[in-house]
């Protein structure tokens, strides 16, 4: 994905909006995946735990790989400023989404939270923290 | 990282954005790199030192700027 990004234009800028488009397409793809087969699995399959029902779960999966493959490529890909912006969000959100994480354990074995959906809150958390952090630093920079 | 950018691309009369596309980067790096905000990767400043025809420590000293962002 990534040579085909660089072979299709010399000029580094252009070549960063290329591959950021790459990824809003793969990105609209993943979603579209996660939907109809969270669809196909709940109203069209009879038996879900069948080969086929776990080739379709998995579909999305294997979209999302493809995903992170893109979005690497993007960052490789991207002007230098807004590199460093993407990976200081990316550091921030990755941490806070930990940092979540552990409080989550740790509060809830002492009884002081009540069982909660860690992964989605993980997730949340990430992509909460890296948008805030992207925003913050374009104003530290621009 | 202090640096002469300002000052040289207004000797050659370039504008930010005439610079940026000539050196294959944004408008904004251009300007974050200017006010000292932001430190070019090695290649941009080998680059940029190329295009002024300077030596890379004319155009960019370590002497770092009080109250920087870096």
């Amino acid at each position: 994905m990534e040579k085909s990004t660089n072979s299709q234009s010399t000029d580094p800028r252009a070549a960063s909006k290329q591959s950021g488009r790459i990824v809003l397409y793969w990105s609209a793809v993943w979603a579209a995946s996660l939907i109809s087969s969270a669809a196909i699995l709940k109203y069209v399959l009879e038996d879900p735990s069948s080969i086929l029902g776990i080739a379709i779960a998995v579909t999305p999966i294997l979209v999302s790989i493809g995903v992170v493959k893109v979005y690497i490529a993007a960052i490789k890909n991207m002007d230098e400023l807004d590199k460093q912006i993407e990976v200081e969000a990316l550091a921030a959100g990755f941490g806070a989404g930990i940092i979540v994480g552990v409080a989550g354990i740790s509060l809830e074995g002492a009884n002081l939270l009540l069982p909660w959906p860690m992964t989605q809150g993980m997730a949340m958390m990430m992509i909460v923290t890296k948008i805030a952090v992207q925003f913050m630093a374009i104003r530290k920079y621009r | 990282m202090k640096n002469n950018l300002r000052v040289l691309r207004a000797q050659r009369e370039l504008s930010q954005a005439t610079l940026a596309e000539q050196l294959g980067v944004s408008r904004q790096t251009i300007n974050a790199i200017e006010k000292e905000k932001y430190d070019p990767s090695l290649p941009l400043a080998f680059k940029m030192a190329r295009l002024f025809e300077t030596p890379i420590e004319k155009l960019f000293s370590d002497e770092h700027k009080s109250g920087s962002a870096e």
